[in-house]
């Protein structure tokens, strides 16, 4: 077989890693839910998932609309949705009413599929009602209830139900749709439109196609209008935090690579190699990118730091391979035999730390482990096969001074006096605002993940002011495999509701069991009501003859035409009419095979924890986001410590073996505290919180920090304890290596989400504290110790 | 031809534009609501009737009303009573005589039950400058000694469900003769007063009722 041309190779590789790089970032997609950052097993966790998962809606738009005028909010809003509504190949439908007002029969489709599940003694007591022998009696209490009643609500229910058939039924969902039902607040100047979209919405990027242009499309109708619009729910999250996600990504990753960037000139002075080392980190990130989209299904919103971080881990092995062939390689393979076995070793321990966190039972941080580990191996090989190659080529025609100027800077006896100086005095202050001021605040809501700025947060915080005040309410989701198990499950609800609600810590609640169809019960209470379903014209003519209008038979028209249409083999039967569908959406779900019920609790305010206690058994989840952030804090902290307690453990323990030496093992861990006590200061004395992003970043503090204290400690015994021996060895590899980790992380501290900005301050800062201390602390500090009890080895 | 049209137009115009912008005299209110702050009790039969669309005709009821200052009263349709209504400015229990229920409410809680509030804050509201904070004049007229007022809540809640508040008086004796809320879907509830009767010591049990009986029950 012949030998193929290594240009043809080359070209093959490339052809081939192109492709690679093209599948994998198509396939890339970003999951917004701040709940996949979560650890699944938390029930807080697992019950909000099924609520955002089935009743969330991911087609539909809410516009808000808001003027200090009733009337013309309510113009505005019914020529918006006639905007919205005239074109088609964007929006499916476009309300600004509730689709009742059009089709008050829809109604009647809901309460006729209602009354199917009651219980026979109820619904055969209906029947007698309307029964020949009893109808004229039935049409006479009805008009005495009319004439006597202070209600108008009664009076507008009786009115139009004369036959009773919505008598024991609970009324709230009927005057909730009376009161604006979700369209307009109650004085009428704030309204929100429903649009929903043409096609399903696949996407993120579909998500952000269709918001802009329902955007583009209300911004130009508003220019004659002048009111207040706002756009929020799930459509308009996804766009803001994917939009803003992957903005960051290039932002962090772009804002990391040119201060990595200046870094390199302010130490090297030449533009080639920054040029080529800059081209290197892009290709790294374009494979790790790619690699993270073939094997990862969705990427979070703080797997997305990850391209800052990998930079500035991967940006160290090309300042290592550099120097190294600065400081004299005899060739190309002597150079990389020698930067090998360093970059090896560091990139090694480094992927095994990032890859330790893909334990972690937060599936954000674990997805951030792995993408870091995949991106250091990456960096690590790039640096070595194609850095290396060009740095060793260029320092060999244009020779470094040695040592470098900046080089000769840091490592002056005078500097590093002056840098131990202030890291002492500053670490002093940092661990007095600790011991006088306490730690810094805890913050575990849910509020601590959220976009820094959102216009569908902002949106919706709005709507829940003026419309519909959810803040504090708990949400009950009930599954189950069955019709009947569900229902079963909703009344073992309604039970365990009904006993908090006696014990007083419940305020109000509303649960889906009045809209859970029974097919039994369908089957057996249509055939009963098939003779009357004939009988609708001597119905109609008893009414008219009552003194009633028409009007006062439409809902009963309706009702007896749905039993007359459905027959008891459709059972499970379900309403099919806009009305009745709207106002289904968001209690009850049948797609799919899936059977979820949903409903409301407002608890008392502070008997939250003693209604979780009590509420809830298998397929019962009561769930908030205020519980949540509590959920969290009770359990995330722990298994937090446990896991860097193992990791420090681990690390420790490898020292140990390195090292030999109990007294270095006892100086690390001096460090790392040091440097925890003074992060914890500098949060406090910033005014920064606790919570569970800040503690995920110790996790990446270890990994990428602590080998700041490692390094002076094996060159204090490669130099014989020689404290300015070991820095002038370091003071260069730590800056650099330092600063570029600085800059990735800082770069993300400026992160439009707060839990990924939360993660980035607290790394950039744990970094800078524990590089000085590393660096300008603990060698002095060695050497002092050393004089004054000498090694007995 | 065209010079008289646009004289005529212009002189519908301007009728139009004083029309709107014509001062309302409210001093018949002013002293009205003087007169009802002085008044101790009021003791009055009542004709209610309710015009709904879903009726061929409006239903009617006949009932009485006690009012002692400053915030008790009695509201009784039927005779014997079918519905009562009872408030003593903490509490408003509504009691339905055929059910033998009785339901208690807060004054507090009634912010979405426009018609009870409305008995609350009997005789519209304490003086006149809370009168003119919470409605609109819309017109007032004057026949003989009837005053009739047009009026809308200022309150964006109430006004997004009703047409127009109807109230006469008579600018002599004092005495409110009718009350008429319509609402935007057509309907309407209005209250004819006669028989009235001021200032007369009334039987403290006609604000206690018997619920013996009653299933009674608190409303949030």
């Amino acid at each position: 077989m012949s030998r193929i041309p290594a240009s043809l190779r080359r070209i093959v590789l490339i052809a081939g890693l192109a492709l690679y790089v093209a599948g994998g970032l198509s396939r890339i997609s970003f999951d917004v839910d701040i709940l996949a950052l979560l650890p699944r097993h938390l029930s807080q966790v697992a019950g909000l998932s099924l609520v955002l998962e089935h009743f969330s809606l991911p087609n539909e738009l809410i516009v808000t609309v808001e003027s200090d005028d009733a009337e013309k909010t309510e113009a505005a809003a019914r020529s918006l949705a006639d905007a919205l509504a005239s074109r088609p190949d964007l929006a499916n439908r476009a309300l600004a009413e509730g689709p009742w007002e059009n089709d008050p029969s829809g109604l009647g489709e809901l309460l006729a599929f209602q009354l199917l599940s009651q219980p026979p003694g109820v619904f055969d007591a209906l029947l007698e009602r309307m029964a020949p022998a009893n109808t004229s009696s039935t049409l006479q209490n009805a008009l005495e209830e009319l004439t006597d009643t202070l209600s108008p609500a009664t009076a507008a229910i009786r009115s139009y139900d004369p036959f009773g058939f919505t008598d024991g039924l609970p009324t709230e969902l009927l005057e909730q749709q009376q009161d604006g039902g979700g369209f307009a607040s109650p004085d009428g100047l704030f309204r929100v439109v429903y649009v929903e979209s043409a096609q399903p919405l696949e996407n993120y990027r579909d998500c952000i196609r269709w918001v802009d242009e329902i955007k583009s499309l209300a911004a130009d109708w508003n220019v004659s209008h002048g009111v207040e619009l706002g756009f929020t729910g799930q459509p308009a999250f996804v766009a803001d935090i994917s939009g803003s996600m992957d903005r960051e990504m290039t932002l962090t990753a772009g804002s990391a690579l040119l201060l990595v960037g200046a870094i390199f000139w302010i130490c090297y002075r030449r533009i080639r190699p920054l040029v080529v080392l800059l081209a290197c980190v892009a290709l790294i990130f374009a494979l790790a990118m790619a690699t993270a989209g073939w094997l990862l299904e969705d990427l979070t919103v703080i797997s997305v730091g990850f391209a800052a971080v990998m930079i500035g881990l991967s940006v160290d092995y090309g300042y290592y391979v550099f120097n190294s062939a600065a400081h004299g390689a005899a060739s190309l393979p002597d150079l990389r035999r020698k930067c090998l076995s360093n970059i090896a070793w560091t990139c090694s321990t480094t992927a095994a730390v990032f890859l330790a966190l893909s334990y972690s039972t937060l599936p954000g941080l674990s997805q951030l482990g792995v993408l870091v580990a995949l991106g250091v191996v990456i960096g690590a090989t790039v640096m070595l096969g194609i850095f290396a190659r060009f740095a060793f080529r260029h320092v060999t025609r244009f020779p470094l001074p040695s040592p470098l100027p900046i080089e000769h800077s840091l490592t002056s006896a005078r500097l590093l006096r002056w840098a131990a100086v202030f890291t002492a005095i500053g670490g002093i202050a940092l661990v007095s605002v600790l011991v006088f001021n306490g730690p810094p605040s805890v913050d575990f809501s849910a509020n601590t993940m959220r976009p820094r700025k959102s216009g569908a947060y902002r949106a919706m915080e709005r709507l829940s002011e003026r419309l519909a005040d959810d803040r504090g309410v708990l949400n009950l989701v009930v599954t189950g495999d069955s019709y009947e198990e569900v229902e079963s499950r909703l009344h073992e609800a309604d039970r365990q509701i009904a006993e908090a609600m006696a014990r007083g810590d419940i305020a109000s609640a509303m649960t889906a069991t009045i809209l859970w169809p029974s097919p039994e019960r369908q089957r057996r209470n249509l055939e009963k009501a098939a003779s009357l379903a004939a009988d609708i014209s001597r119905l109609r003519e008893a009414v008219l003859e009552a003194g009633f209008t028409d009007q006062a038979f439409v809902l009963a028209e309706s009702v007896l035409q749905r039993w007359k249409e459905w027959t008891p083999g459709q059972a499970p039967i379900w309403p099919s009419s806009d009305a009745a569908s709207w106002i289904l959406r968001r209690l009850v779900r049948h797609d799919d095979g899936e059977l979820l019920a949903a409903g409301l609790v407002h608890p008392v305010p502070g008997h939250e924890e003693a209604l979780l206690d009590s509420v809830g058994s298998p397929g019962i989840h009561l769930v908030g986001w205020d519980q949540l952030g509590r959920e969290l804090r009770r359990e995330i902290p722990g298994e937090l410590t446990v896991m860097i307690s193992a990791i420090f453990a681990a690390v420790v323990f490898i020292l140990l073996i390195a090292m030999r030496s109990l007294r270095a093992v006892i100086f690390f861990v001096a460090t790392q505290a040091l440097s925890l006590a003074c992060l914890a200061g500098a949060t406090a004395l910033l005014g920064g919180t606790v919570g569970l992003f800040s503690l995920a970043a110790l996790l990446l503090l270890l990994g990428t920090g602590s080998g700041y204290a490692i390094l002076p400690l094996l060159a204090l015994r490669r130099n014989g304890g020689n404290s300015a021996a070991a820095q002038r060895e370091l003071a260069l590899v730590i800056v650099l290596c330092a600063a570029s980790s600085i800059a990735g992380f800082g770069a993300l501290g400026f992160a439009n989400n707060l839990a990924l900005a939360e993660l980035g301050r607290t790394c950039a800062l744990g970094l800078t504290i524990s590089a000085c201390i590393s660096l300008f602390l603990l060698p002095p500090a060695w050497e002092a110790l050393a004089r004054r009890f000498p090694s007995r080895r | 031809m065209i010079q008289r049209s646009l004289a005529l137009l212009l002189l519908a115009a301007t009728c139009t534009f004083a029309q709107e912008t014509r001062v309302i005299d409210l001093s018949p209110i002013a002293r009205w609501i003087e007169r009802q702050s002085k008044i101790r009790t009021i003791e009055a039969d009542m004709t209610q009737s309710r015009a709904l669309k879903t009726l061929r005709s409006p239903a009617k009821a006949e009932g009485r009303f006690w009012f002692e200052s400053p915030d008790r009263f009695r509201w009784q349709i039927g005779d014997p009573p079918r519905t009562i209504a009872i408030g003593d400015g903490e509490t408003i229990t509504v009691i339905d005589g055929r059910r033998r229920t009785a339901t208690r409410t807060r004054v507090e809680d009634l912010k979405n039950d426009a018609s009870l509030r409305g008995m609350a804050e009997f005789p519209f509201a304490p003086d006149f400058a809370t009168f003119r904070e919470r409605f609109e004049v819309r017109d007032l007229r004057i026949d003989g000694t009837v005053c009739r007022v047009e009026m809308l809540p200022r309150d964006p809640a109430a006004r997004k469900m009703l047409t127009r508040i109807i109230l006469t008086f008579d600018t002599e004796s004092g005495h409110l003769l009718s009350f008429e809320a319509v609402t935007k879907d057509g309907s309407s509830l209005r209250n004819e007063f006669s028989n009235v009767k001021l200032d007369r010591k009334l039987d403290p049990s006609i604000f206690a009722p018997d619920l013996s009986g009653y299933d009674v029950q608190d409303s949030r």
